[in-house]
């Protein structure tokens, strides 16, 4: 490592060296002190910190007063940082002085020192607090993450006003050197599972992490599971409370989702509002949202099942009416269903990816224009678009969009076990399933929890879980947090 | 951190109890009602029950007092190749158990739910559910078992309770003349080889916390009550004959069940499909009592190759049964008459002599 020399020429040299080529990065030459003798130059990102900046801001106010120190005084103020001026440090080598610049920070060489002085600015340009998008509630803040990891950071310290709340900043990726922050309550998180998180961080290796996903894919323990292993928000309430859940958040810089861990089945499908909701209407819903996950996972499959090979269970009318409607459709109902199934993808697909008005018409004309044609040219049945609708439903009403995603995959699986073997099929799948579930962890902590350890931590968590107790019963903590800290009371400091 | 230090906590023994032994009760123990008459049948399950919670006892007791490790407690007591020989006949008792439950689970599923599929391709289906559950250990196959209990058991407790509403005898023909007590004891030994899987706790004993008593008893009663529950209401369905005439008398009992309010025109085809996962939770059973005793009878073999290699067996043996004559006939004579005596046997002296 190149430790800052005391000539300027050769920091200047140096710095040059590496900027080369780097039209965005500003290196300004400037003569300090009263008789102007002291030279100095400034480097910083243009974006990061505007010329307006340097004249009208901290930057600005401090060179000015440098500008009318004595040479000796000058170096004085420097060495101690006397001038009182926020968000400054000493940097020793060439590494830390470049790194700070490109953490949007100006940093100034002195001719005569040692070290470089970091000087806070804005930083990188930014969208700012935006509104939820993905995870929207009927009551509660409407805040979300935006692309800083420091305004992610302060959004959460907003919530939690306590010192206990600590945030370790790491930079990962060997070349974009993101920079990432582990979130965690000192008193409530449990240190072994820290120290699993934090030794998984730094394991990673890889030339540049853009986003939190890449994380999340680098750092979960069953790589091919498609289900998550971490829980992902862009609500700080959301992660604010998991933090008092004992939980850990990561916050990536340029991601506006941050990751929970750990997570597991019964966290995926709790939302922030559900805490601020009376408990019997949170409960109703969270019935409804298992309801739909059977739904989007099953029901394609016993559809499929129960008209091809178990007729004889449905009451007679409704067969009748299953079999006139399908009288003239030319496919089998494997094929029926994995059409319109693979069709409403594509639309969802290319909705998706359709800009603003288009992307949300297509949905509409997609699904009433073709889903009505289908069925009007005989291709399908109308009670499979029935079927097909209810399951997109189901799949929207599922709180996480990853494990609704994962939910869309596995379907498939149910369909094709279900159209081969019957309702013995749904069995089947489930007991697969299940048996995968109960396999996965999420660093340590069993994906299937509270369900697969029913009186765990005096079976608080189940009282959080399928059904949600009112709020004064809810007194303990989940299993996640410290065995000596799963006690909710103020009282405890 | 929280899941994995090899436990397994009292409620998921007890979850693995009820599934694995009312499974097999429901469906295996009919088939030895053959000939007997509905009375018989019942007077025959209340000795039964008796000798599985005495049984239970004991080796409950065994499992505390053996401090840890099953085996190394065996061959202090009764020396090494004494232990090997008695952990071969667990072995095979675990491997008759799963061929005929591979083979049950594909016949049921044939008659009852899929008769265009071949019962073959349904074993395989079931050995794979199994094995999905067993591989990967204790743990998983007690969590998994675990969910599975609340979508599997209530359902069916309900649906017997429909179903004892709305039975439809329908079988009436000549009363079976009772055997005679000498004859029932035989069917006693027979009806409660089902059971003898209990003889398998000796091996979780070192999962469960040492400080919990009576583990084993609570998932044994809620079993032998519901079976009870089950089989007087199907001897009150079809009758004194009709427990022995019909293949699996508790299915079609299913068939007459209705559902106030209900959706559906028949019952059968969910409780055959709710019996059969039962059935696959004691596939995963016998295949994790293979993969431990196989792992200790032969220790050089890697894991894969050993289950690989007990599946094949199991495969081939089910594909070389067919009819279930054979598949009964096999285990009536080896579990009933061999195994099960022997690992009883086994158990009960290590009990006698390793007492304090």
């Amino acid at each position: 490592m190149e430790k800052i020399a005391e000539k300027i020429s050769e920091n200047r040299k140096r710095i040059e060296e590496r900027i080369s080529g780097c039209d965005d990065i500003l290196l300004r030459p400037m003569m300090l002190g009263k008789e102007r003798e002291t030279e100095c130059f400034l480097i910083y990102i243009e974006t990061a910190v505007s010329n307006l900046m340097l004249e009208d801001s901290v930057i600005g106010r401090f060179l000015n007063e440098l500008r009318e120190l004595e040479q000796a005084k000058l170096y004085e103020i420097l060495k101690k940082d006397a001038l009182g001026i926020s968000d400054t440090g000493k940097l020793f080598d060439t590494e830390a002085a470049l790194a700070a610049m490109l953490a949007g920070n100006a940093v100034l060489f002195v001719d005569g020192l040692d070290f470089a002085l970091k000087i806070g600015s804005k930083g990188y340009p930014g969208s700012g607090v935006q509104k939820a998008e993905s995870e929207k509630v009927l009551r509660g803040s409407r805040e979300a993450f935006s692309e800083s990891e420091k305004m992610n950071t302060a959004l959460i310290r907003k919530r939690i006003r306590n010192t206990s709340l600590k945030v370790e900043e790491l930079p990962l990726g060997e070349i974009s050197h993101t920079m990432t922050a582990i979130l965690y309550l000192e008193e409530i998180v449990y240190p072994p599972f820290l120290q699993a998180i934090r030794k998984k961080l730094h394991g990673i290796q890889r030339d540049g992490i853009l986003d939190s996903g890449m994380l999340e894919q680098l750092t979960e323990e069953v790589w091919y599971s498609p289900f998550p292993q971490y829980q992902v928000t862009e609500r700080p309430d959301r992660a604010a409370q998991a933090l008092l859940d004992g939980r850990v958040v990561v916050v990536t810089d340029n991601s506006p989702e941050a990751l929970i861990l750990p997570a597991t089945w019964n966290t995926l499908f709790q939302t922030s509002d559900d805490t601020y909701r009376h408990f019997a209407i949170v409960s109703f819903l969270r019935l409804i949202r298992y309801a739909a996950a059977f739904l989007a996972l099953a029901l394609p499959g016993l559809y499929v099942a129960v008209t091809t090979l178990h007729p004889g269970i449905l009451p007679t009318n409704l067969l009748l009416a299953l079999k006139n409607a399908r009288e003239d459709v030319p496919f089998p109902s494997l094929l029926e269903v994995l059409l319109l199934e693979l069709a409403f993808e594509l639309l969802r697909e290319a909705g998706l990816r359709m800009p603003g008005p288009v992307g949300s018409t297509i949905g509409i004309v997609g699904g009433l224009i073709i889903g009505q044609a289908a069925v009007s040219a005989s291709l399908v049945s109308p009670m499979v678009v029935v079927v097909v609708a209810l399951t997109a439903l189901g799949d929207f009403a599922i709180p996480s969009e990853e494990l609704s995603e994962a939910i869309r995959l596995v379907k498939y699986l149910m369909l094709f076990l279900c159209a081969w073997f019957g309702i013995l099929g749904f069995f089947l799948g489930l007991v697969f399933l299940l048996a995968h579930l109960a396999g996965l962890k999420s660093f340590g902590v069993s994906y299937l929890a509270p369900y697969s350890a029913w009186k765990l931590n005096r079976g608080a968590d189940r009282k959080d879980s399928l059904v949600r107790f009112p709020l004064i019963f809810l007194k303990r903590r989940p299993l996640f947090a410290r065995a000596d800290r799963r006690v909710r009371s103020g009282k405890e400091r | 951190m929280f899941s994995e230090n090899g436990k397994i906590s009292r409620r998921q023994l007890c979850c693995l109890l009820t599934l694995d032994f009312f499974g097999k009760g429901a469906l295996l123990l009919p088939a030895f009602a053959e000939g007997m008459s509905g009375r018989e049948f019942i007077l025959c399950l209340f000795p039964v029950f008796l000798l599985v919670f005495a049984y239970g006892r004991l080796v409950e007791k065994l499992g505390e007092s053996c401090g840890g490790d099953f085996r190394l407690f065996a061959e202090r007591k009764l020396g090494k190749k004494t232990t090997d020989i008695f952990l071969l006949f667990f072995f095979l008792y675990a491997f008759w158990d799963l061929t005929y439950l591979l083979h049950t689970f594909g016949r049921i599923g044939q008659t009852f739910l899929l008769p265009g599929e071949s019962k073959e391709i349904l074993s395989v289906m079931a050995l794979l559910a199994g094995i999905a559950m067993a591989y990967r250990g204790l743990e998983i196959r007690a969590r998994t078992v675990e969910v599975l209990y609340p979508l599997l058991f209530f359902p069916i407790l309900f649906l017997i309770l429909f179903s004892a509403f709305h039975q439809q005898p329908e079988i009436s023909e000549a009363m079976p003349v009772f055997s005679g007590y000498r004859g029932m004891f035989g069917q006693v030994l027979k009806m409660f080889s089902v059971f003898g899987g209990l003889s398998f706790y000796v091996f979780l004993a070192p999962s469960m916390n040492r400080q919990e008593k009576g583990l084993v008893r609570k998932g044994l009663w809620r079993a032998s009550a519901a079976l009870v529950t089950l089989f007087l209401l199907v001897a009150a369905a079809f009758g004194e004959e009709g427990i022995g005439r019909l293949p699996w008398p508790v299915v079609s009992f299913m068939s007459s069940a209705r559902v106030p309010g209900g959706f559906l025109e028949r019952w059968d085809v969910i409780f055959a499909g709710l019996l059969e996962t039962m059935l696959l939770a004691g596939v995963g059973s016998s295949l994790f009592y293979l993969g431990i005793i196989g792992e200790m009878l032969l220790h050089r073999l890697k894991k894969s190759w050993l289950w690989s290699g007990v599946a094949a067996a199991a495969l081939l043996v089910v594909f070389w049964c067919g009819e279930s004559g054979k598949a009964v006939e096999l285990y009536v004579r080896w579990n009933s008459f061999a195994t099960v005596p022997v690992s009883v046997a086994f158990l009960v002296i290590l009990r006698c002599i390793g007492r304090p």
